[in-house]
């Protein structure tokens, strides 16, 4: 069922992830167009992708999706909502308004076959009860009607309607994690930069994040084959809070979680948008399951550790605690047991003092991730796509053959 | 640093450096083997092998500090943090579970070494009872599995006690979170009475409460896991509760507001709990595999098997009480 020629439609294609989507889909020979539509003209420059701008809410979208006979729309925006820090009730019209608007036009577009709606995890916080791992289903009963996340489970509601709607378009709903990486300067991103990082007093939410070029690269597995349905995208395991700001040699400030209102202005001029998606973990950790991904699209090869790796790889903001601190002053305690040992000579405290010296004497290797040299994202690829999912793609969605 | 070198040739040379006198040495931490002289004239002695066993313990602490700081280790999907539990957390407890309350297990091997879920009684006021069942499966079984506790959400909510309990195993009572762990080969523990159990009071001590509706059954059906009764004998004394304060539990949002013998009459030595002696005795597994997946929706299937697990642990209960001379003894 491959379709010569197709005719994409990418929203917000301004963000680091639908860029690098646009820069993809234009390479390759067998799309006809790709459009970008966003607010904002996209810092990346395409050959081919023309970037339309507007908003979503207005009535150009519904003339678009026709006039450019559009056959695939690829939603990003709710997934990058945030990017860009505007007050929480614009945020919410364009989020909601707009995903009404332009599933409203899908609805009644004629070529359209494919809607791929980019949602996030960020749908699944909240409560204490919630699992510790979300499956797709889980948000049933647990979406919380609050913020970001009440917006989002707008959205989908939206998705499902459109589905309904349009038996004949496949629609395939995508919650990514937090997506990092090169050009995506996501609040989170900047939120792990920040030189000190208040963090919840009494929390450590465990964090979960993907890498680009996966989240490219499973969109596009999903643009060849959509999955009608739900799908929880995230790179494989997770890390702590905590554990992420050592690694980005981070000095985190535990505050009392009423302190956060306070905060939230200085905060959003230095770009950290509290209510965005992505920082909602602060909160309400959302870590999701992913064994439906493994069952569609494919899990990526790259953990989140690896990608807080490439992360601290990335940074621009040199690390508070250097590796190199850490270890003078390993040294110098060794050094002040040496002196003060050495005043009693051929004891064998001062042996002792003087062999823990040499155990711990040699440089501290480099944080995780290793060499310097090495830039950019993890290289590992993506694990070939589960057969499964090509078959059921090639019978057709549906349909049983015998 | 992700660990430090165990037997090293190259260590002596770096010692070279800055101030520090070179070592006399025959092998910075080799030198531990017997026979194998240090210095020249020096017996290697005890001491001596000692030290180099102190030095090497300190260069791991350090090493482990040090992965710590730079956030260099993993958790699972889960939030279990092993080096944490490992390194830190089992060895606060373990004067507890060894000196204080010198606990006895019996049976422990009777428990899978993967994939079973544990179910005991619950007691104590504080779950101080699901940290030593956690601890005696570590140190005295001979696989060392860490169990994984089914946790109230309260505890989770709590800022502080909720992220170290996740960090050391612990996961929320959900049959999602139950269920993946079984599939994985886990050994997860419940203690059903939940909140009726643990805050009794001390005059209903050794007396199993309801065990609900049996949801840990269902899980247990439906990931096909043998059910292990668990008794624990002596935590019922820890904090012997005298009374429940209804209205400030209310205020407070908590299950129970228990005025113990100690509390709050002692001021905050009354956190202390007292050193009653424990026992903790491992029944025979309950086999479901006999059982089809689908009687995991069948309720009459999952309340006779509830009772029949319940019947176990009360059983047990009676003889592993019967084996204690007394309560501190």
């Amino acid at each position: 069922m491959s379709r010569q020629g197709r005719r994409i439609l990418i929203t917000g294609v301004a963000g680091g992830l639908g860029a690098a989507l646009a820069a993809r889909l234009e390479a390759d020979a067998s799309v006809a167009t790709v459009t970008g539509l966003d607010l904002t003209a996209p810092a990346a420059s395409f050959t081919r992708t023309e970037v339309i701008r507007g908003d979503l809410r207005s009535p150009l979208v519904s003339g678009v999706l026709d006039a450019l006979d559009i056959d695939t729309l690829v939603h990003l925006a709710p997934a990058t909502a945030g990017a860009a820090a505007v007050s929480r009730a614009l945020a919410k019209e364009r989020m909601v308004i707009g995903a009404l608007r332009l599933f409203g036009a899908a609805a009644r577009a004629r070529r359209l076959r494919t809607v791929l709606v980019g949602s996030s995890t960020a749908l699944y916080g909240g409560r204490a009860r919630n699992p510790s791992l979300h499956v797709e289903r889980t948000v049933a009963d647990a979406a919380p009607r609050v913020g970001v996340a009440a917006d989002l489970a707008d959205v989908e509601a939206a998705a499902r309607t459109l589905a309904r709607r349009r038996p004949d378009v496949t629609v395939g709903v995508l919650r990514f994690a937090p997506v990092v990486g090169r050009d995506c300067a996501a609040p989170l991103v900047r939120y792990l930069n920040l030189p000190v990082v208040p963090t919840v007093l009494g929390r450590d939410p465990r964090l979960q994040l993907l890498g680009v070029g996966d989240a490219v690269e499973i969109l596009l597995r999903a643009v060849a084959a959509p999955y009608p349905g739900v799908v929880n995208v995230a790179a494989p395991g997770v890390v702590y809070l905590s554990q992420a700001l050592r690694s980005l040699g981070r000095v985190a400030v535990p505050l009392a979680a009423p302190a956060f209102p306070a905060l939230a202005g200085s905060l959003r001029r230095a770009g950290v948008d509290l209510d965005a998606a992505e920082l909602t973990f602060l909160k309400a950790e959302q870590v999701a399951e992913l064994s439906r991904l493994a069952a569609t699209y494919g899990v990526p090869a790259n953990t989140t550790r690896a990608q807080l790796a490439a992360l601290v790889r990335q940074t621009s903001r040199a690390p508070v605690v250097q590796d190199a601190t850490l270890a003078a002053l390993e040294q110098d305690l060794l050094r002040v047991g040496v002196r003060l040992a050495a005043r009693r000579p051929g004891r064998p405290l001062v042996r002792l003092v003087r062999r823990l010296h040499a155990a711990v004497a040699d440089p501290v290797p480099a944080r995780p991730g290793g060499a310097p040299a090495q830039t950019g994202e993890p290289a590992a690829p993506l694990p070939a796509r589960p057969p499964t999912a090509q078959a059921a793609r090639t019978d057709g969605p549906g349909v049983a053959r015998s | 640093m992700s660990d430090l070198p165990a037997g090293e040739g190259e260590v002596g040379d770096r010692s070279a450096h800055g101030r520090v006198p070179p070592p006399t040495r025959a092998g910075p931490l080799e030198s531990s083997e017997p026979g194998q002289s240090s210095a020249p004239g020096q017996r290697p002695g005890s001491l001596e092998r000692f030290g180099d066993d102190v030095a090497a313990a300190l260069a791991e602490a350090l090493a482990a500090v040090r992965r710590r700081l730079q956030g260099a280790y993993d958790v699972d999907d889960f939030g279990f943090d092993r080096d944490l539990t490992e390194q830190v957390l089992m060895p606060l407890a373990r004067p507890l579970y060894q000196r204080y309350w010198r606990v006895r297990t019996i049976g422990i091997d009777r428990v899978p070494s993967a994939g079973a879920l544990l179910v005991a009684n619950h007691s104590g006021t504080l779950p101080f009872d699901a940290v030593m069942t956690k601890l005696a499966l570590y140190d005295e079984h001979p696989d060392r599995p860490h169990l994984r506790p089914l946790t109230a959400d309260l505890a989770f909510r709590a800022p502080l006690l909720g992220p170290l309990i996740r960090k050391s195993g612990g996961v929320l009572a959900h049959d999602d979170d139950a269920a993946a762990l079984l599939r994985d080969g886990a050994l997860v523990g419940v203690w059903p009475e939940g909140f009726k159990g643990i805050g009794k009071p001390y005059r209903e001590r050794y007396r199993l409460q309801r065990f609900g509706r049996g949801g840990f059954v269902e899980v247990a059906l439906r990931t096909q896991v043998p059910i292990v009764p668990v008794a624990i004998v002596g935590a019922e004394e820890i904090y012997p509760l005298v009374a429940n304060v209804r209205p400030l539990a209310r205020l407070l949002g908590l299950p129970y507001f228990p005025i113990t013998w100690q509390f709050p009459a002692l001021g905050p030595l009354g956190v202390v709990p007292l050193p009653s002696r424990w026992l903790i005795a491992f029944g025979d597994p309950i086999p479901t595999a006999g059982h089809d997946p689908a009687d995991a929706e069948d309720p009459s299937v999952v309340l006779d098997l509830a009772d029949r697990v319940r019947d176990a642990v009360a059983g047990l209960l009676a003889d592993t009480l019967a084996q204690r001379p007394s309560v501190f003894r």
